[in-house]
């Protein structure tokens, strides 16, 4: 009897010891899955991933404090003299332009949701058609991208995704669930598009016939929603704005380059309206 | 001897729960060799069940089996990822084929006790 006490005191401390393993194990897991870890194999990547992903944020952060020192120093520059004041005053609408400082005023929030309908797959469909058909039933990237350029052809003067504000140099594009945003992740469902202009503008600019948001209203109309807003802040750009290759170019060649654009306007203007005119020009030469 | 072979689950159960409501979790890193432990533990543990039921269970070969067999499945694991080989495949499927066939001869002698 007394061997017999031994061997259940053992296998019932291993048991313990294997519960707690498993229950380690799960919450591991659980923190894998809850950081978005890639890989749960490929330990040492992890490891390097939630660092690098630490380190992104705590110096975007910094950029954040250096661009607000640098506008100090520019406004207290700005103080000196009549010059440097117009100076500062440029640099202030160049810095809104860029998107390079938090800007506030009037304008619209777009907000664009997956639908609802695409939960429930209709039981006669099989898996891969419903993948076909319910692709219309999400946000891509690309409608997120017409608005930007719809908002931007009515007249927005500053334009964020998601709390990141659209620079001259910022991609918006679709990694999985998430929208990369400037390089950084952000909600896939809803999408807030936040612009800065004449709020009636950029509203009838979104519900122009034909326009970019019309296609959601014949699959769900509560997709999309456009809120007229009276005041709202967007925040600065803060990524890099580090120039490697390109440089201010001479005037003569920029307006070279200018007056081809033109020409080259012209030109396709005329292929257009009436093929044959080209070709005479051409003739009489 | 039927009350016994609930101490091994009463075992687990107060083993998850001490661990699982505690706040302590382990970095990604070492989930990899958690999982080979996990299995490790198993295997001891239906191996133990069985050398128990057929009456040959001895106390030093239970436990060094657990431990060794542990450190090494580790050690693959820790090899296997430098080398860029899944050696860990190999303890993964040696301790999992030993698992069912220790519980299917657990099974086995359970029933023809019960009959017997």
């Amino acid at each position: 009897m007394e061997h017999a006490r031994s061997w259940t005191i053992q296998i019932t401390v291993l048991s313990a010891l294997m519960g707690g393993l498993v229950a380690l194990s799960l919450k591991t897991q659980d923190r894998i899955l809850k950081d978005q870890l890639p890989d749960v194999r490929q330990g040492r990547l992890a490891r390097a991933f939630v660092e690098l992903r630490e380190d992104a944020t705590s110096l975007r952060r910094q950029v954040l404090d250096l661009q607000k020192r640098l506008r100090e120093y520019q406004l207290q520059t700005g103080s000196d003299s009549e010059k440097s004041k117009l100076l500062a005053q440029d640099l202030m609408v160049a810095n809104m332009l860029a998107g390079t400082v938090s800007v506030s005023g009037p304008g619209v929030a777009v907000t664009l949701r997956d639908s609802k309908l695409a939960e429930k797959k209709p039981e006669d469909i099989s898996e891969a058609d419903w993948r076909d058909l319910s692709e219309e039933y999400y946000i891509h990237d690309r409608d997120i991208r017409d608005v930007v350029n719809e908002l931007r052809a009515s007249g927005a003067e500053a334009i964020s995704v998601n709390d990141q504000r659209v620079s001259g140099l910022t991609p918006i594009r679709c990694v999985g669930p998430v929208v990369m945003v400037n390089d950084v992740r952000t909600a896939g469902s809803p999408v807030i598009v936040r612009a800065i202009g004449d709020p009636d503008a950029l509203l009838s600019g979104m519900m122009m016939t034909k326009g970019v948001l019309d296609a959601f209203r014949d699959v769900d109309p509560t997709m999309v929603s456009i809120d007229k807003v009276k005041a709202q802040t967007l925040p600065a750009y803060t990524g890099s704005t580090a120039l490697r290759y390109a440089k201010v170019a001479n005037d003569v060649k920029a307006n070279e380059a200018q007056i081809k654009s033109e020409n080259a306007e012209k030109l396709g203007d005329k292929a257009v309206q009436d093929p044959q005119s080209v070709n005479r020009d051409r003739g009489q030469k | 001897m039927k009350a016994q072979i609930w101490f091994p689950v009463v075992g687990v159960t107060v083993g998850f729960s001490v661990v699982f409501f505690s706040k302590y979790t382990l970095s990604p890193t070492f989930a990899p060799y958690l999982s080979i432990a996990v299995l490790a533990a198993l295997d001891a543990i239906c191996g133990g069940i069985r050398a128990a039921l057929e009456g040959k269970f001895t106390d030093g070969i239970f436990i060094t089996g657990f431990i060794i067999n542990t450190v090494l499945a580790a050690l693959l694991a820790w090899i296997g990822d430098k080398i860029g080989v899944d050696i860990v495949l190999a303890a993964v499927v040696m301790l999992g084929g030993r698992i069912f066939l220790n519980l299917s001869l657990i099974r086995r002698l359970l029933l023809t006790k019960a009959t017997s």
